[in-house]
Formats: C-alpha cells, sequence, structure tokens
C-alpha cells in the first residue's frame, strides 16, 4: 500500500503537481536532514543540503526510474551532496592555510562542536567526542556508520544506499569500529 | 592496568552513546523555505546564464571558436574561387583547342579535297 502510495506520488510530481512535491517534501524532510546532519555535523549546513536535496528531486524526477527505492534514491542524493558539501568545505580551509601563510589575518573559522540533537541527555558530551572521531574516518566507513548508527538502517538498506555487497558494508562496519575504538582510547589517554 | 581498563571502558561507552539516537527534525516551514528557495532558482536562471557567458574562461572559448569559424569558412571561400578559376581556364583552353583543331582539321580537307587536286592537274 506504502509503495503504491510513494508510486502514485512519484507519477503525480512527474506531471509537475505541486502538492505532491509538498506531500513528499513533508514526508522525506526529517530523514534527508538527519542523514546530511550525520555526515557534515553542522545544522545550518544540513538544512541546506536538504534544500538542495528537494531542489534536484522537483528538476530531476524524470529521471527516476524507479529501479530502486525512492528513499534510497534519496539517501543517494543527500550523501552526494553531503559529501560534495565537505570537499568545497576542506578546499576552503586549504585555502585560508594558504592565505594566512601569506599574511592574510582574515578571522579564522572555528568550528563548534557538533551536538547531535537526537542524543539523550545523559550521552551527550560521549556522542560529541564519537561524532569527532567519526569525522575523521575514511569516507566510506563514515558513510555505513553513519547510516546503519545513526540514520538506523539495517545492513541491507546500507548496501544498496551504498549499492555494494552486505559483507562489503559488513567489512565496512568491522574497520569503521576498529578505527574508532582506537581513535577514542588516545584521545581519553591525552585527556586524562 | 586499571587505566587501560578504564580508558577501554569509556570508548566503549562512547562508541554505543548513539545507540537510542532519535532523528533530528529541520527547523519549521522547511517546505516554506525551501519553495522560496525554488522560486530564487527560477529567478536567477538568465542571471546565472550571463555570470556563465561573462567568465573570462567561457568568453575567450566562444572568441577563440568563432575565430576558428570565420577562419575555415576564408579557407573554404578561397578553395571555391580556385576551383571556379581551374574551370574558367579548362573551359578556355578546352575551347581554343576546339577552334585549333577544327582549322587543322579544315586545312587537311583543303589539302585532300579531289577539286583542289583537279586544278593542279590542269
Amino acid at each position: 500500500m506504502l509503495v503504491l502510495d510513494e508510486r502514485i506520488l512519484i507519477e503525480q510530481l512527474k506531471k509537475g503537481d505541486e502538492s505532491a512535491f509538498r506531500t513528499i517534501v513533508e514526508k522525506w524532510q526529517d530523514m534527508t536532514y538527519n542523514t546530511a546532519l550525520g555526515i557534515v555535523q553542522n545544522a545550518e549546513d544540513a538544512e541546506d543540503i536538504a534544500q538542495e536535496v528537494f531542489v534536484q528531486v522537483y528538476q530531476s524526477i524524470n529521471t527516476f526510474k524507479g529501479e530502486s527505492k525512492f528513499s534510497t534514491w534519496l539517501y543517494r542524493i543527500t550523501i552526494a551532496k553531503a559529501l560534495d558539501h565537505e570537499r568545497r568545505k576542506k578546499r576552503k580551509k586549504r585555502f585560508a592555510v594558504i592565505k594566512k601563510l601569506f599574511g592574510d589575518t582574515g578571522e579564522e573559522v572555528v568550528v563548534p562542536d557538533f551536538e547531535h540533537p537526537g542524543v539523550t541527555f545523559d550521552k551527550k558530551e560521549s556522542a560529541a567526542i564519537l561524532f569527532k572521531a567519526i569525522s575523521q574516518l575514511p569516507e566510506n566507513q563514515r558513510i555505513a556508520f553513519t547510516l546503519h548508527k545513526v540514520d538506523g538502517l539495517s545492513y541491507q538498506e546500507v548496501s544498496e544506499v551504498m549499492e555494494v555487497t552486505i559483507s562489503s558494508v559488513e567489512s565496512l562496519m568491522h574497520r569503521a569500529k576498529n578505527n574508532l575504538k582506537k581513535s577514542l582510547e588516545n584521545y581519553y589517554k591525552y585527556y586524562q | 592496568m586499571t587505566q587501560n581498563s578504564n580508558i577501554a571502558k569509556k570508548a566503549e561507552e562512547a562508541l554505543n552513546s548513539l545507540d537510542g539516537i532519535q532523528r533530528a527534525a529541520p527547523a519549521p516551514y522547511f517546505y516554506t523555505r525551501l519553495t522560496a528557495r525554488l522560486e530564487r532558482n527560477n529567478k536567477n536562471i538568465w542571471e546565472n546564464f550571463g555570470a556563465f557567458i561573462s567568465r573570462p574562461t567561457v568568453a575567450f572559448a566562444t572568441v577563440c571558436f568563432i575565430l576558428i569559424l570565420n577562419t575555415m569558412a576564408l579557407f573554404k571561400k578561397d578553395a571555391a574561387v580556385k576551383f571556379a578559376i581551374t574551370d574558367q581556364n579548362e573551359q578556355i583552353l578546352n575551347s581554343a583547342y576546339d577552334v585549333a583543331s577544327n582549322t587543322a582539321n579544315n586545312t587537311i580537307l583543303t589539302i585532300w579535297n579531289p577539286e583542289n587536286e583537279q586544278s593542279i592537274e590542269k
């Protein structure tokens, strides 16, 4: 029934129905925002990315052939946009370092520690440390870990979104956990 | 030893701190902000196009392209003119050859004309 509703909504959107677009946005805005937030770890950037995702959905809905689930397609767009955003941010940081080397004394951008609003109060501190460690993981491990732990997707769903096998996801998760464990232990050693 | 186990415990706790995490939601009126962005994007299409074609690289590439097209057109025109001239020369030559060959044939005919032979015998 749900899949049928989804198909009808998509068909209506393809015909340019604005109310269908509104329904789609309201249905998937939290999912998109949450995924973007897990990757970029900044509320404003996540909102910006979520908007970009829906702009792309509106403009290129005709390219969606229905070979995968609509949510899978949305996840892929969100991840691509979030990673693109991250790369741009890194480039800007590198450029800022170069500018600094040449004596430009522009204001330094201070990146605050990220606190996910969905984490319970008693776990906020350790979750903030974990998010910092997640941001240092290699791209694939970071995506797999975020999709599984922050978005609550199963390994099967993660494999569909990332277009890899389930055993690849298991391997990515295993490596991500090991790397995070090492990173967290180093952090606690340093601050004790 | 105790310190190490304490660190490992803390790391494990941090690793499990995302268990039971709730999905984050964007600020209210997300759809309103989104439609405003879509409208802004639609208005900016011509501005973006203007900005795109006025980029130095794009402008330079366009000028180069036009110059190449002009040069190609010029060479083609030259070739066409040369071809036409060659054609004309050929025609002139042909007509001249026709005239010459006709004259020569006439002379031969005149020499071998039986009437002329009779006139010679006489």
